[in-house]
């Protein structure tokens, strides 16, 4: 998937520190191909929300940079996910998830097929007219990814957006993840603290440290996709699994 | 839901039955005892007596319900558009918010009926209506303002980062974040400022006083001169039933404006 080897965003010496004085992150050189599954993993509060952040441009960098190559270099190229679904309670599940397309004035006509093209993907046809109060955890997870998808980004961001689910719905979005990536051919950058889903989902982890965070390791996982339940068993899993937990441990103090 | 239960037709029944009852307890027993201690219509009239006076004045009481309905409907809608279009200001401007918040304060502390001479002398006693209008309006005013900032305010911060990444302009956030966003609190506003207009209303017809006013509150105070008890009750009854119309025709809006999605407004079966 990455073998094009091109670069889609490119932090060169980038650090973020916010007015009270602390750091986020700092003295962070990063390249993120086209195309790729990356992780960021790292122990909570480590500052990676905050890099995620940085990279979809809501929050500037206070040295260093960040730099796209998307088509247009616009807003429109990037898809976020947030830990929360983030939905409009007072908007029906067809309306959130035309949010995106509404707001850059595309016309009703023009939007009604991507929309519903997305409700299929994330199989949620059949519940165009609910409210999102009506929806189990995993379906608002499943619209929030949707709405992040039907710009058709270059660039899919992830803010640990199972943290909150149970187990089983985690794993099912997992699988749900990995085929949406392979079908729509973006580049995808996770970030989660979780070792086992880190090293399930991705071609690449990044591992940082504590606060102020910098980059313990940086692991490829050379299993091939489509990944199944076997690669959850299979001992090469385990090994992934062993060296990306003792990365991360190294890059805590305790 | 825990709810479940409270559904049954029985207890549907027993939420309008009891309260019903218990009024008709409470005006039987008032009529027994008045008739029994023979006390004096201008000191307590019976319900009775109350009901006849109702009928007897019907035409002249429901000219002055018209009035001061009049008054309040006026001075509530003006409270809406006045008190959402400030707020709004409000976000957009937070220099304006710093300006003029605190006079909007100064109006809702001051209590309308040290104001309500000067408005009078102001307007003029020829017109009446608009410092009863104006007077109305300064109380219901303030509890849609200060709601609808809130609510304007209060947006999900992620969803704020959304539009913010999708390059929403400002009428879009306000459009489709922030007003969404404010309608509970809009409407949460709008139910005490309905009552408060109606109270503004009252207060303002007392202090204009003689000749010149011609609501509801006018009525009473012109049947307590002439110990017309009855016709005062029966006034003051029309009014309460005012009061009552005002708030049950906002929470019918409001449920059916925030049934769908609002967890105060969830319709208790749906659940």
């Amino acid at each position: 998937m990455g073998d094009a080897q091109s670069p889609l965003v490119t932090i060169d010496q980038a650090a973020k520190t916010f007015e009270g004085g602390v750091t986020a992150f700092e003295n962070l050189s990063l390249t993120i191909d086209r195309g790729s599954f990356t992780s960021i993993l790292g122990p909570s509060g480590c500052g990676k929300s905050t890099l995620l952040r940085a990279i979809a441009n809501l929050t500037g960098v206070t040295s260093g940079s960040i730099g796209w190559k998307l088509e247009d270099n616009g807003h429109d190229s990037i898809g976020f996910v947030f830990q929360e679904p983030t939905l409009m309670p007072w908007a029906t599940l067809q309306r959130n998830v035309s949010l995106p397309l509404e707001l850059a004035r595309l016309p009703a006509a023009a939007i009604a097929p991507k929309r519903d093209h997305m409700l299929a993907l994330v199989d949620l046809s059949g519940f165009e007219n609910a409210y999102p109060r009506e929806l189990s955890g995993g379906m608002k997870m499943r619209a929030s990814i949707a709405r992040a998808l039907i710009t058709d980004p270059a660039l899919l961001l992830l803010d640990e957006p199972f943290a909150a689910l149970d187990e089983i719905t985690r794993e099912k979005l997992n699988d749900d993840l990995l085929a949406i990536w392979q079908r729509q051919a973006c580049s995808v950058v996770f970030v989660t603290h979780s070792v086992y889903e880190s090293v399930y989902l991705s071609e690449r982890i990044i591992v940082l440290s504590e606060r102020p965070a910098r980059i313990v390791a940086d692991i490829s996982i050379d299993a091939p996709y489509p990944r199944t339940q076997e690669f959850r068993l299979s001992p090469q899993y385990a090994d992934y699994c062993r060296q990306v937990s003792q990365a991360l441990r190294s890059g805590i103090s305790i | 839901m825990a709810d479940a239960n409270q559904n049954t037709p029985a207890q549907r029944a027993a939420k309008i039955l009891l309260p019903l009852a218990l009024g008709l307890f409470f005006l039987a027993s008032w009529e027994g005892l008045v008739a029994l201690y023979d006390i004096k219509p201008f000191v307590l009239p019976a319900p009775s007596a109350i009901g006849a006076a109702l009928v007897e004045n019907w035409a002249s009481l429901m000219v002055s319900a018209w009035a001061t309905l009049r008054v309040t409907i006026l001075a509530f809608v003006l409270a809406l558009i006045g008190g959402v279009a400030l707020a709004v200001l409000f976000t957009q401007s937070r220099l304006l918010e710093l300006a003029l918040f605190p006079y909007a304060v100064v109006l809702q502390v001051t209590p309308v009926v040290a104001i309500a001479p000067l408005i009078l002398i102001w307007v003029g006693f020829d017109r009446v209506e608009t410092a009863l209008l104006i007077l109305a309006w300064i109380v219901a005013f303030f509890p849609i303002l200060s709601n609808t900032t809130l609510g304007l305010k209060s947006t999900d911060p992620n969803l704020r980062e959304l539009f913010q990444l999708y390059g929403a302009s400002r009428w879009q956030v306000l459009t489709r974040l922030q007003l969404p966003n404010a309608t509970p609190y809009i409407l949460a506003g709008m139910k005490i400022s309905g009552g408060l207009a109606l109270i503004g209303a009252v207060v303002a017809e007392f202090v204009a006083g003689s000749g010149a006013a011609t609501g509801l509150a006018w009525r009473i105070v012109e049947a307590g001169n002439r110990l017309q008890i009855p016709k005062m009750f029966a006034a003051l009854l029309l009014l309460s039933l005012l009061g009552v119309g005002i708030f049950f025709l906002l929470s019918w809006l409001e449920h059916l404006l925030l049934r769908r999605w609002h967890e105060s407004a969830i319709d208790q079966n749906a659940r």
